[in-house]
């Protein structure tokens, strides 16, 4: 046996960033600690719709792929329900109420770049959302539902009604990713990805602070 | 809705060292998600039924503390801050480990770290 450490393990450790990143979070740590609207919470939406709808439309583009296919799932699959909870917080003409913030849009290009011509990278921003929204995630809809008053239409998004145990689905996500036979530098490249897809997220953050700060202006 | 009960001395001093000893910077994920966005430190120091309750100590700078998210002010004093758990008031010390692991999961999202395995 090697003694290498495995790789969904390297993942967390490198991508750690110590304690966090306070630039924006205080839009989400407000929206979580009851200083945020509800108008707040559909601009988080919002952006999601833009984000999910990219990664949804790579992972089909993905399905056949022999190392990306592994990790896509319809139990995962968010774009409808995201779908259903913008027309239920903004009403039947959503779609056109929305758009994406700048960092969305930078977002939004990276994965469609990304994940078009390789499997790594589409792993590196699969794995960054769907399992922050497995983990956290969880937490996040009993704070909305308990703030705003929701019960499952609005946070939709947050419910995987067909994954019972979000737990034992991640441990055999990182033991997929475990699996996957890349050499170092490829592994490497994945890490590279997964820190760029964080620094969207926490970019994406500060870009919706910022907007509810123009906004209030 | 039940008032705030107590658990056994022992059960919350083993719950606190091992948060203490072995999770420190968790501590401080979990108090900069909840509430003290500033903290420098921070220590668990109680829990019971309805929530846990971390002393807080943000750093000595100065130019820090403007943030109104603080409740407590900032500039190196400690404050404790309490924070409910996620999943409301819990009944046996065997849901206390979730509820921690809970609050760490959805600071880590609003942080903008990775999650972690448990």
């Amino acid at each position: 046996m090697s003694n290498v450490i495995p790789f969904s393990q390297a993942l967390r450790e490198r991508t750690w960033s110590g304690h966090g990143e306070s630039e924006g979070a205080g839009f989400m740590t407000d929206l979580m600690n009851g200083k945020g609207s509800r108008d707040d919470y559909i601009s988080l939406v919002t952006q999601h719709f833009f984000i999910y709808e990219a990664i949804e439309a790579a992972a089909d583009r993905m399905k056949n792929d022999p190392v990306a296919a592994a990790f896509i799932s319809p139990k995962l699959t968010r774009l409808p329900a995201i779908r259903e909870d913008l027309r239920f917080l903004i009403g039947d003409d959503w779609l056109n109420q929305i758009t994406p913030l700048p960092t969305t849009a930078r977002y939004v290009a990276r994965i469609n770049h990304v994940a078009a011509v390789w499997s790594g990278g589409f792993i590196a921003h699969h794995y960054t959302r769907y399992l922050g929204d497995l983990s956290g995630g969880q937490v996040i809809r009993t704070l909305m539902q308990r703030q705003f008053g929701f019960e499952t239409n609005g946070v939709g998004f947050y419910l995987f009604a067909d994954i019972a145990k979000p737990r034992e689905f991640k441990d055999t996500y990182r033991a997929q990713l475990d699996a996957v036979e890349w050499d170092a530098a490829e592994r490497e490249r994945v890490i590279d990805e997964v820190m760029v897809a964080y620094r969207f997220n926490t970019e994406l953050f500060v870009d919706l602070a910022e907007a509810k700060a123009a906004a209030a202006a | 809705m039940g008032g705030v009960t107590h658990f056994e001395a022992d059960v919350v001093a083993a719950i606190l060292a091992h948060m203490n000893n072995d999770h420190p910077e968790d501590n401080l994920v979990i108090v900069r998600a909840f509430g003290a966005p500033d903290a420098e430190r921070a220590t668990m120091v109680d829990l019971d039924t309805v929530g846990g309750t971390w002393a807080v100590s943000a750093g000595t700078d100065a130019g820090a503390g403007s943030d109104a998210g603080t409740d407590h002010g900032a500039g190196g004093e400690s404050a404790q801050l309490g924070i409910l758990w996620p999943g409301g008031t819990i009944e046996t010390r065997g849901e206390i480990r979730r509820e921690i692991v809970a609050l760490y999961d959805a600071a880590s999202e609003a942080l903008g770290l990775p999650p972690r395995q448990h």
